[in-house]
């Protein structure tokens, strides 16, 4: 959805039109110096600019600064309007058209709203955004003659731009106003009849600078003075019903990932199941120990909020432990001391909960749907196996000044379930083991607290699970969120730490081993689970990389290893839109699935699946779940695969690893018969025995894709009969029961509004007073008359000069 | 800027010059295409001198760098009218030529002014449209630039006021200089390159504070200046003898001018002594 403008430039130091160009053809060089007006500065002024314009288009991006809309930590980004049920919020300019306003900065607020200027563009640092849209709130005067909004990235204010008390709606207990987020501003939810523009730091100065002229200048309107022009303009108005109707907007949407360890086994009526792979009879009885991360988080600005502790260090830690459970070590010390798991591990990275627990909402009515219309149609899930919630967010800052990682539990009310928070405590105090840190925390969050945050997913399963579900909350925050990054840019990966979050990963791998065998409670499990601390900070490291640093995103060695990145490797932790979904549910389509997505299933598809060495002795209900079989392959026998193909593996196994292009040289997987895990891919810097040809692997892992939309939305015809821009979603009732069943607040449908090309746009310029126009036409005509008056005087004067010889 | 703003720039900078053309060239229809296919020679030796500068720049911001840049390209262009004086030569005596077989008068000293004119208009046209034409339509936008060092006035407004300057040294530099040689008079010719260079080396004035100042002014008064001694000289050769009214019809049909010729400075001589 998002159009980027070509170029961002600044003002600065004045230097001269400089020398120019000429290409190697006749053509480039007539080109390049026709626009090369500064060939020879012979007749040329000097000009205010940070880099020296050599040409016509360098004139131009200092005439005019345009911001580039990146998003990420520390880019430009918009806010623009979502709809719900019950109205909009974000931003729009009040009609199609563009609007312009005077530049004016404002170091602090005005007492009176009637005291802002009109037809002005402010430029703000965000310590005062909140309060200056506040005003606009209070004040629909004011609200009506703010021409736009402009947002320095620096410093990062005081406040969190979520709500106080987000998704109370939520909420399972009654005090529904209690502050988890007490430094919420409530941003998020205004619906503001202007543009509001987030910053990048090259455009800020610019700003400032221009800013600071129109101060020196009066803000005289008959002097020159720089303008903002801003391009906003959203179709959609009204509520999603109504831009449902208009086919102006497309839901928010996306897929969340789901990997089960030990792996499902194949349905009962497929055929060529793998060589030792479990039957559903043997494991399809297993009851569910879910584990829980979120994948989006929210801002003000969608795009520039990266969300590194709420959720993405959650997610994090759930990957690592994943990884560690899933490790070779484990399923070796598994198979010598002959145990199996009696509860099936579900890791689940769940996409769109800040709007309304989207994902769980929707993972949980497929999982309560009859089978056979359900993405999880003949897997084996249903939520009558729900045996236990772990999840795991706000876990980056959990590590306190005195090197202490200090971890909460939060449950329903009344406390976390004893055995799972004894669990905890019991893999907290073993933290040291295998290298880890030597003081880590679990304590149960604080009485005060009204129960589950309302943000938590676990909500989601308590509610349908009903009370008798065990249900925790591992978070690094007690009684309110830590700090006032909540849902804004300003949740970066610099104000997290890997050992906290490499910690997490510990305590949370064998609280979910312990309970998986059995156990619970404060006892040893029988097998202790093998953990290599060094192993798992560096896929802690190689996963903060991936997600959280918007310089390398989905480029990182790891993903390219892994998958191959659409969006150039960009990282969005805004869930976005979903155009359509796919016939078949677990296609990795690029254009459907993001690139986020595709690397979590990735990611959980290799730390899941057992590795070929203990193929031979894993069972459906031991650690492993079986090796790939059939030959033709590779790498110990492993079938070659190719994602797309949706018949490319025997039934049960997933086709992993594949991408569109090859590896680079030296990233390939280095798979052998010892050695099959993500971890194995982290640490791999040797060459491959063979070359990374783009095929993926077979593998007998459980991973799949669940899409993650409104549930008052249904997808028409999402078969492929139709184009991906072809409109398709209908409003949908068909589960109205269902919630109702469950006591849901009714469905937000939450849906982002379409946008025409070219927007947004934000252009800063330097305008002339109009009277400066009209003078300088007077001129011009004035000098051309003149010019001609005397050529025809001379004229005649020398005819008359000549009659007169 | 917007459109009161582009279409006073475009008076201002090219208005005079379309004037000249206008009202002394279009006319005749050999001064047209002799224009034209000067202006694409102008438009060469300017690519050539980018082309060349290509390797440098950016140049370093400071008069310094730019002094040894104006210098070249001012050299290089002045090599050029070296160039345009010796196809002058061949184009009058192959005109004389062409009159004298169609029993033709000669060139007289008019025609001679007049082919300078479209000289010296294509070499103003192809530096208008290379530094002042080329980013015009920038000023169609809303938006405007101002040096630091000139806070004064736009750089749209440089622009015209200094296209304007140039535009009228360089035409009536190219009249002085081709009169100049014609008549063997050093001074007059010498005057061409030394006002062109020295109109180059002022715009190194626009890197100080308030630099533009005077070199608008001074560019503008240069350039009246030169246009204005090349009238002179233009007047005084066409008005100081008597009228050879002789062949009128015949060369209004070959589309040259028929004005009055001097006997003064023998310009035929320096035609064959330029062979």
């Amino acid at each position: 959805m998002r159009r980027q403008p070509q170029s961002s430039r600044s003002t600065g130091r004045a230097t001269p039109v400089a020398a120019a160009a000429a290409g190697a053809t006749m053509r480039g060089l007539l080109r390049r110096a026709l626009c090369c007006l500064a060939a020879l500065a012979v007749l040329v002024p000097a000009v205010q600019a940070q880099s020296q314009i050599t040409n016509v288009k360098d004139l131009k991006a200092a005439v005019y600064t345009e911001m580039t809309f990146t998003g990420g930590s520390g880019g430009g980004d918009a806010c623009v309007r979502l709809l719900n049920a019950s109205g909009t919020i974000g931003c729009a300019t009040p009609s199609r058209q563009r609007v312009e306003g005077r530049l004016q900065r404002l170091d602090t607020l005005l007492p009176s709203p009637d005291d802002y200027p009109d037809g002005t563009t402010f430029l703000l640092p965000p310590a005062l955004l909140a309060g200056f849209l506040q005003q606009c709130a209070a004040s629909p005067s004011l609200a009506s003659r703010v021409v736009g909004v402009l947002v320095e990235p620096q410093p990062p204010p005081s406040y969190s731009q979520a709500a106080q008390a987000p998704l109370a709606e939520l909420a399972l207990y009654a005090d529904r106003s209690y502050p988890w987020n007490p430094t919420g501003s409530g941003l998020i939810g205004m619906a503001l009849p202007f543009p509001v523009f987030l910053l990048d730091n090259v455009t800020t100065a610019n700003a400032q600078q221009r800013a600071a002229y129109n101060a020196d200048q009066g803000m005289n309107s008959d002097l020159a003075l720089n303008y903002a022009r801003m391009t906003l303009t959203m179709d959609a108005t009204g509520n999603s019903s109504a831009c449902l109707d208009a086919q102006s907007c497309l839901p928010l949407g996306g897929h969340s990932v789901l990997a089960t360890l030990p792996p499902l086994p194949p349905p009962a009526n497929s055929s060529g199941a793998p060589a030792g792979a479990p039957t559903a009879a043997a494991a399809a009885d297993l009851p569910a120990l879910w584990v829980l991360a979120q994948v989006d988080t929210a801002g003000l600005f969608h795009e520039a909020a990266v969300g590194a502790d709420a959720p993405v260090s959650g997610l994090i830690a759930m990957l690592a432990a994943a990884e560690a459970l899933g490790s070779g070590n484990a399923s070796d010390a598994m198979a010598a001391a002959g145990a199996r798991y009696q509860r099936r591990l579900v890791f689940a990275a769940l996409a769109g909960e800040p709007w309304g627990l989207m994902g769980s909402k929707r993972l949980l009515w497929e999982l309560s749907t009859a089978p056979s219309n359900s993405s999880l149609a003949g897997l084996g899930l249903t939520n009558a196996s729900l045996d236990g919630v772990l999840e795991v967010n706000q876990v980056g800052r959990a590590r306190q000044p005195s090197g202490t990682v200090q971890l909460f539990a939060h449950g329903p009310a009344g406390g976390p379930p004893a055995d799972f928070l004894a669990a905890l405590q019991a893999a907290a105090a073993n933290s040291s083991q295998g290298g880890g840190p030597a003081s880590v925390s679990v304590a149960a969050a604080s009485a005060a607290t009204p129960g589950l945050p309302p943000t938590a997913s676990a909500g989601s399963f308590l509610r349908v699970g009903g009370p008798s579900v065990p249900t925790v909350l591992l978070s690094g925050f007690n009684e309110a969120f830590q700090g006032s990054t909540f849902h804004t840019q300003y949740d970066a990966l610099k104000t997290i730490y890997a050992d906290s979050i490499a910690a997490t990963a510990v305590v949370l791998a064998r609280t979910a081993h312990a309970l998986a065998l059995g156990g619970g409670g404060a006892a040893a499990p029988a097998v202790p689970l093998p953990i290599d601390y060094a192993a798992v900070r560096v896929t802690v490291d190689a996963l903060m990389q991936c997600l959280l640093n918007s310089t390398v995103g989905l480029n990182c060695p790891l993903a390219k290893r892994l998958m191959t990145p659409t969006a150039g490797g960009k990282v969005s932790h805004y869930i976005g839109i979903l155009r359509t979904l796919t016939a078949d549910p677990q296609m990795p389509e690029g254009n459907v699935k993001s690139d986020v997505e595709r690397f979590l299933w990735n990611f959980l598809a290799f730390a899941t699946a057992p590795t070929p060495a203990n193929t031979s002795s894993s069972s459906g209900s031991s650690s492993g779940g079986g090796a790939a079989g059939g030959g033709g392959g590779d790498a110990g026998g492993m079938l070659r695969c190719q994602a797309l193909n949706a018949t490319a593996c025997p039934a049960g196994m997933v086709c992993a690893g594949s991408r569109s292009l090859p590896a680079p040289e030296g990233l390939g997987y280095c798979l052998n018969a010892s050695a099959l895990s993500v971890h194995s891919i982290t640490l791999s810097t040797s060459p491959c025995p063979f070359l990374p040809e783009g095929l993926g692997y077979c593998l007998n892992a459980s991973a799949l894709f669940v899409p993650s939309y409104s549930l008052a939305l249904r997808c028409d015809a999402c078969d492929g009969a139709k184009t991906l821009y072809d409109y398709r979603w209908k409003a949908a009732n068909e589960t109205a029961a269902w919630e109702q069943q469950y006591g849901w607040p009714p469905d937000p449908m939450w849906m982002e509004s379409n946008w025409p090309l070219g927007t947004p746009a934000l252009t800063l310029y330097l305008k002339e007073a109009p009277a400066t126009g009209w003078a300088l036409l007077a001129s011009g005509l004035a000098v051309t008359a003149a010019s001609i008056a005397v050529t025809l005087g001379i004229q005649w004067a020398h005819r008359r000069k000549l009659k007169q010889h | 800027m917007g459109a009161a703003s582009f279409t006073g720039l475009l008076f201002l900078g090219c208005g005079p010059l379309a004037t000249v053309f206008v009202l002394c060239l279009a006319s005749k229809s050999f001064l047209v295409l002799l224009a034209l296919g000067s202006a694409f020679y102008w438009l060469c030796t300017l690519l050539l001198i980018s082309a060349l500068f290509r390797a440098w720049a950016p140049l370093e911001p400071s008069p310094g760098p730019y002094v040894g840049l104006l210098l070249v390209a001012v050299l290089i262009q002045e090599l050029a009218r070296v160039g345009i004086w010796r196809f002058h030569l061949l184009s009058c005596r192959v005109l004389n030529r062409i009159a004298q077989e169609q029993r033709d008068a000669p060139l007289s000293v008019a025609d001679r002014f007049g082919l300078a004119l479209a000289y010296g208009f294509s070499h103003g046209a192809v530096h208008s449209a290379f530094f002042f034409a080329a980013w015009l339509p920038l000023a169609l936008g809303d938006g405007t630039i101002y040096s630091a060092a000139c806070p004064q006035l736009s750089f749209y407004t440089v622009g015209a006021l200094s296209t304007l300057g140039m535009a009228a040294l360089l035409t009536g530099g190219m009249v002085l200089w081709l009169d100049g040689l014609e008549r063997r008079d050093a001074k007059q010719a010498a005057l061409a390159p030394a006002t062109h260079l020295a109109a180059a080396l002022l715009t190194l004035a626009n890197f100080a504070n308030d630099g533009c100042l005077a070199t608008v002014p001074l560019l503008l008064a240069g350039g009246a200046a030169v246009a204005a001694a090349a009238g002179r000289r233009w007047w005084q050769r066409t008005t100081t003898v008597p009228r050879l009214a002789a062949g009128l019809g015949s060369r209004q049909s070959q589309g040259v001018e028929v004005a009055p010729s001097s006997s003064a400075g023998d310009p035929d001589a320096a035609l064959d002594r330029g062979r």
